[in-house]
């Protein structure tokens, strides 16, 4: 049985902890037997780290009794993906080249977290290198779906999604380069953030692609996913992509009623390419806006084709980068599909790379006037399709066949191209009973505002996280 | 970036120590080819005052009204 304190949202354990109705160490012990009940058997962690975890919750717990403000996570169990430094934990980024990388130090993000007063329970499971959509990983294990463990969890942040899915930890931290967090959300059926690009510190976690990647909350709601954003948001000089932004007022955005707010349902960036059923839950999400006071209208984001082709130029020419001495030294101990996926990166020419940068600087240009210019936020669909086989290669969709895996990525790499931010959220289940999710994309530093949309979606009812009952 | 057979033969050798079987050699030639016709699109269709470093100026640009 799910211990219900693991039920409660990470909101109300941070204030039942600072009001002295229940101790950190009370809260870590319950998410700690629930990881080390289902964890196993899902491949949720690569480090847990029950020592760590407890001396965290003891040190939060003296702080409530010393009068000392906690922090507004005070007392939350999370857990981090294996891309970020945390002291004295291994860092593997999903790599066995990595499985005895110790960290020195804990990365700034691990710093905020801790200071907001949150434990960390320990290390994630991912696509290795999170170079992959579906958290396949021969090293650490697949990550399975706790709604099906024949299925994948989504990638590459694969352990945040199933963590969170069955109450392992309250609000985990995943990456997103091309959709790592909200295709995990939307196959899991959880809440995915991905933040505005430069708004959240990556300095000291593992890179993929330096000018896609985002670090960002999977929760069981969009507040608790708005809470630890307003932990790790803001500017931080030791990351060299921090825009240097001030952080969004996530606390005063959760709350504002969708009255008047705008939002472009984007039916011409998914529908042909997903599944019927996927369509139907963003309908049924465009129809909970509306009834909710928001005006839906329809737009049309331009050039896709051509953006996620360029997206893919230097996505590929920046990882082959960050992997050149792996794929010249070690390329036997990686997995041979992220090999493969790398390779074609060594054939990117230099002016093919820089193309791609000025053509996502005047592409980002022109949805931001063309598209928000109209509306606040846009909607569409996260996956076109619900989490696949492990073992599939090959779905179909719609009479036409697409290659599994590339599909997942469909409706999410754009996004990373325009750096916007992103909430996914699930729409409901299908008639096998798998999680469907759509997201609402926000123009940039408007992370606050996609957020308090799916946060108001879930208090009228239309949406929620629904907690999977696997056992084991 | 149609790039020659014998090219990819020789780079795959250089970087990976093998020259790669011919199906996945045929793989990452249509791969590169799908985005060599990409990037002769991209060039069309780029105005001359666009800069590679010209996103993170018009993130910034944005409204924020946090």
């Amino acid at each position: 049985m799910t211990d219900e304190l693991t039920l409660l949202s990470a909101a109300e354990i941070a204030r039942r902890v600072r009001a002295k109705e229940l101790s950190a160490v009370e809260a870590a012990e319950a998410f700690l037997g629930r990881a080390e009940k289902v964890g196993p058997e899902l491949n949720t962690w690569i480090t847990l780290d029950r020592e760590g975890a407890l001396k965290g919750a003891r040190a939060v717990d003296e702080a409530v009794t010393q009068g000392k403000n906690p922090g507004p996570l005070a007392g939350v169990p999370v857990g981090l993906k294996d891309l970020i430094d945390v002291a004295g934990l291994r860092t593997t980024a999903g790599s066995q080249i990595y499985r005895d990388n110790m960290a020195k130090e804990d990365a700034p993000i691990t710093r905020m977290i801790r200071k907001a007063g949150a434990v960390i329970l320990g290390k994630l499971n991912l696509h290795e290198f999170a170079f992959g959509p579906t958290g396949h990983n021969p090293h650490y294990g697949d990550q399975k779906n706790p709604w099906d463990t024949e299925r994948v969890t989504g990638g590459s942040s694969g352990g945040s999604g199933n963590a969170v899915a069955t109450a392992q930890a309250s609000i985990t931290i995943g990456s997103d380069t091309g959709g790592s967090i909200r295709i995990p959300a939307s196959l899991c059926g959880t809440i995915g953030h991905k933040p505005t690009f430069g708004l959240v510190t990556k300095a000291a976690c593992f890179p993929l692609s330096w000018s896609l990647d985002s670090f960002g909350p999977l929760a069981a709601s969009a507040e608790d996913a708005a809470l630890m954003m307003s932990a790790i948001a803001g500017p931080d000089p030791s990351d060299p992509s921090s825009l240097q932004m001030p952080a969004p007022d996530f606390a005063g955005a959760i709350g504002t009623p969708l009255t008047g707010l705008r939002v472009g349902h984007a039916r011409n960036y998914y529908t042909d390419q997903s599944d019927p059923e996927v369509v139907k839950g963003v309908e049924e999400a465009a129809r909970a806006l509306s009834d909710a006071g928001a005006q839906v209208t329809e737009v049309e984001i331009p050039d896709l084709n051509l953006a996620y082709d360029a997206c893919s130029t230097f996505m590929l020419a920046e990882t082959a980068a960050v992997h050149e001495k792996h794929l010249r030294e070690c390329a036997d101990d990686m997995d041979p599909w992220v090999v493969e996926r790398t390779r074609a990166g060594f054939f990117i020419p230099a002016t093919a790379y820089i193309q791609a940068q000025r053509f996502r600087a005047q592409w980002t240009a022109r949805v931001l006037k063309e598209v928000f210019g109209k509306v606040d936020l846009v909607l569409t669909a996260a996956t076109p399709i619900p989490a696949p086989l492990r073992t599939a290669d090959k779905v179909t969709v719609q009479g036409k066949e697409y290659g599994a895996r590339l599909h997942l990525i469909a409706l999410t790499r754009h996004i990373n191209f325009l750096g916007f931010p992103s909430t996914g959220f699930p729409t409901g289940f299908n008639s096998e009973g798998l999680p469907l999710g759509a997201q609402l994309i926000g123009a940039p530093f408007q992370d606050h505002r996609t957020l308090a949309a799916v946060d108001q979606l879930e208090k009228s009812g239309a949406i929620n996280v629904k907690i999977s009952p696997f056992e084991g | 970036m149609s790039i020659p057979e014998e090219e990819i033969i020789r780079r795959c050798r250089e970087v990976f120590g093998e020259p790669l079987d011919a199906e996945r050699r045929a793989s990452l030639a249509s791969l590169l080819d799908t985005l060599g016709r990409a990037n002769l699109e991209i060039v069309d269709v780029l105005e001359g005052d666009s800069e590679p470093m010209g996103h993170a100026a018009v993130l910034r640009s944005a409204r924020h009204d946090g």
